[in-house]
């Protein structure tokens, strides 16, 4: 019987394909899709009363401010330094495993939404044509709406669209 | 022989003639038949297309008449559960305009002892089982004096139903001015209470608290006790989204129905009109929700300048709202008044009903009744003035149940949609065997038409090839005549085989001639309905695509409603103050 806790191991296939990454194996977005399918066939780590209340905390300046500078931001390590700082943000927030940020694009045509996948680094905007993989697609139709800066989404299932204020909305 | 030959000439030329004139009679004929054809075709497509609107105006009809049928069997329901709560319960009207009124003639002071205690004792010998005949016994024997009679009615009261006694004699002691007896019956009363599972008369607790009916120390108790079982209540999860579940449910139930007239063509056209018609009818509960409640933020009624005012009020209400006997045909009566507000649409009523039967449950929680208090105060009979207080404590789980709801209906959100044009979608299409065509609304429109046009005109040009005469027409009258004229030339004379054979190439060309001029006239007939027909689809598509835009303009307008509604609920001015952590 494997004994290992769940959470345990999520946090081990993310070592391999952070390890994948930096040998040179760039995920594709289907083996990212067939990962992402893994984690929804296993029952993901239930949402417990206390992440669940760290997640209604109003998100802070800093980082809805870092957030909204992604669009913004051209240079690969600039960004990838952003990106640490929001991901060290979110693990402060103690609201449990993040897989990341799905918000609308504002680079322009042919771009309308991208995708921010805090564990992996990687940042992909979509034209209106393309699927996003799965847990992020249902964040699709929230991101068309002005009412949120950007939709969080965790690895329990957990989709949490984000008032231009920080508040949760749900 | 050369007379024969003559002869045989000119009986050519005769056959000829009678055949040229065959022709011309035929082909007169043909054409008037055409003529009528055309007529009958142009008449078929016109009674088919009355047939289909008539198709749909009755379909129209049934749905609405079942729904007609349901309000009346509703109306008439209603008419018979009122009667039957008026035949079972009516008697005890008597019981409770007296209760006041014999306080009120205590005030006054101008009614005899006597009467008082005759007419409190028939009242208990009239009124088996219910709590406030004793009571009334127990407050004419204290206005005589009669310590003894007193005690037993209050304990008889007591034991017929504990929880409004204590709140009756509570109230009848403040009004009477007795103000350390009243807190003494109140502390009593909330002693015996499970804030988890309070009953219905807690609601006078509630519309007592918001006009300070009990003076300042019964005040602070409340007050204290209130703020003590809310918060340990509030620590529950479960309790917190039980309400937040019955605001998003109160939303719900402020959806407003979709006229379809304004989107016909989108609805008969787009096999995700229902996506569009939800979405739509999701939002239009936002405005509904900010005009309700305004109107109670913006509530200012006078508040009671009496306290004796006041407290009948608030015993009228506790005497009349809360007897659990009637219960069950009170929330029969509910469900069949949400049919008839809803005009028969059954699933919309039963919406509207749970709302407003959570109201008539047996017992509650202290969260859950200041919940209910907000959203249907008329049911647990407390005033608007409570309902605006309740909203204030409540605004957390309201403010969150905006966003969960809004949250749905914008996950589910469409933004473009596909419009189908089906085999069957217009006369021309069924006669023409168009093969069916679909696009998405987020295809520009030219090129949408252009795909359109394309697809109608490879239907027609397969059918112009089908009607298109070719020369194989010959081979089946060719080898026929063939025949005739192989047998005809082992006939004597000789001559025989050479007239029929020029009699039977004189035939197949005429007959040539006759079936490329129908086949000419068929194939400009197709030609003449080809525009039209594209024209019609191309208009189908148009309408059901700016139908979709003006659904979208509607929606986004709506939708954009949120903001409003937050900032409604944010400036309530009854709001509790709740500290935001901030990571």
């Amino acid at each position: 019987m494997d004994l290992t806790p769940r959470s345990n191991q999520h946090r081990s296939r993310e070592r391999e394909l952070t390890a994948g990454q930096v040998l040179g194996n760039r995920l594709s977005p289907d083996s990212l899709r067939a990962t992402i399918t893994a984690r929804d066939a296993e029952a993901g780590p239930q949402t417990t009363a206390y992440t669940a209340k760290n997640r209604r905390k109003v998100r802070s300046r800093d980082l809805l401010d870092a957030i909204q500078r992604i669009d913004t931001t051209t240079d690969p390590a600039v960004l990838a330094a952003l990106v640490d700082s929001i991901r060290a943000m979110y693990e402060e927030r103690g609201g449990g495993e993040l897989l990341g940020l799905f918000g609308r694009c504002f680079l322009g045509h042919p771009y309308v939404d991208h995708r921010m996948a805090l564990s992996l680094a990687i940042l992909h905007h979509y034209r209106h044509d393309e699927d996003p993989p799965p847990p992020f697609a249902v964040a699709r139709p929230l991101a068309r709406s002005d009412s949120y800066a950007f939709i969080e989404i965790y690895a329990d299932g957990a989709i949490i669209p984000v008032r231009h204020d920080g508040t949760s909305a749900v | 022989m050369s007379q024969s030959v003559t002869l045989a000439s000119s009986d050519h030329r005769r056959i000829a003639s009678a055949v040229l004139d065959a022709q011309r009679a035929l082909e007169s004929q043909i054409s008037v038949v055409s003529g009528e054809v055309g007529q009958v075709r142009s008449d078929l497509r016109l009674t088919t297309d009355q047939l289909q609107a008539l198709r749909r105006e009755f379909q129209a009809f049934v749905d609405e008449s079942a729904k007609v049928a349901l309000v009346q069997q509703s109306e008439t329901k209603v008419v018979n559960l009122k009667a039957e709560l008026d035949r079972q319960f009516g008697h005890y009207e008597l019981v409770r305009r007296t209760s006041t009124g014999m306080l009120q003639a205590f005030d006054v002071g101008n009614v005899s002892n006597d009467v008082v205690r005759s007419v409190s004792e028939e009242l208990m010998i009239q009124t088996p089982r219910y709590w406030l005949a004793p009571a009334l016994v127990a407050l004419a024997a204290w206005s005589r004096d009669n310590q003894d009679i007193a005690e037993k009615s209050v304990g008889e009261a007591f034991s017929r139903d504990k929880n409004k006694t204590s709140l009756f004699f509570a109230l009848v002691m403040r009004r009477q001015g007795r103000v350390e007896a009243s807190v003494r019956w109140l502390r009593h009363y909330l002693t015996s209470l499970d804030p988890s599972a309070l009953t219905r008369e807690f609601a006078v607790i509630l519309e007592a608290t918001s006009y300070d009916a009990f003076g300042a120390q019964g005040q602070a108790m409340l007050s204290d006790r209130m703020t003590q079982w809310c918060t340990e209540l509030r620590n529950r999860d479960e309790i917190v989204e039980a309400q937040i579940g019955s605001w998003v449910k109160e939303i719900r139930a402020r959806s407003q129905q979709l006229d379809p007239s304004k989107y016909q063509a989108l609805a008969a056209l787009s096999p995700q009109w229902n996506a569009v018609k939800s979405q739509l009818e999701s939002a239009s509960a936002l405005p509904e929700m900010i005009d309700r409640y305004a109107a109670v933020r913006n509530h200012d009624a006078a508040l009671p300048q009496v306290i004796e005012d006041l407290l009948d009020d608030i015993l009228d209400t506790l005497v009349t709202e809360y007897d659990e006997e009637e219960l069950p045909l009170r929330r029969e009566v509910t469900y069949h008044e949400a049919i008839i507000d809803e005009r028969g649409d059954q699933a919309r009523a039963q919406a509207k009903a749970d709302v407003l039967l959570k109201a008539l449950e047996h017992t509650d929680d202290v969260v859950s009744l200041q919940t209910t208090a907000a959203i249907t105060p008329e049911l647990i009979g407390v005033s608007v003035q409570t309902q605006r207080i309740a909203v204030g404590v409540g605004y957390d789980d309201l403010r969150t149940a905006v966003g969960r709801y809004c949250t749905a209906y914008r996950g589910a959100h469409v933004s473009a949609v596909d419009i189908e044009l089906g085999p069957g979608h217009s006369n021309y299409a069924s006669t023409y065997n168009f093969p069916g065509w679909r696009i998405s609304t987020s295809v520009p429109e030219e090129q949408a038409m252009t795909r359109l046009r394309t697809v109608w005109e490879g239907t027609f040009d397969q059918i112009v090839d089908k009607l298109r005469f070719s020369n194989g027409w010959y081979t089946k009258p060719g080898i026929i005549a063939a025949v005739v004229t192989l047998v005809s030339f082992f006939i004597k004379p000789i001559i025989i085989g050479f007239v029929v054979l020029a009699g039977a190439a004189g035939i197949i060309y005429l007959l040539g001639e006759q079936a490329k001029k129908k086949s000419l006239a068929a194939i400009a007939a197709v030609e003449a309905a080809k525009e039209p027909a594209i024209e019609r689809s191309i208009s189908m598509y148009r309408d059901a695509t700016a139908q979709f835009v003006d659904a979208e303009l509607v929606y986004e307008d709506l939708d954009r409603q949120e903001a409003d509604l937050l900032a409604l609920v944010d400036a309530w001015p009854t709001r509790s103050h709740q500290k935001e952590s901030v990571a």
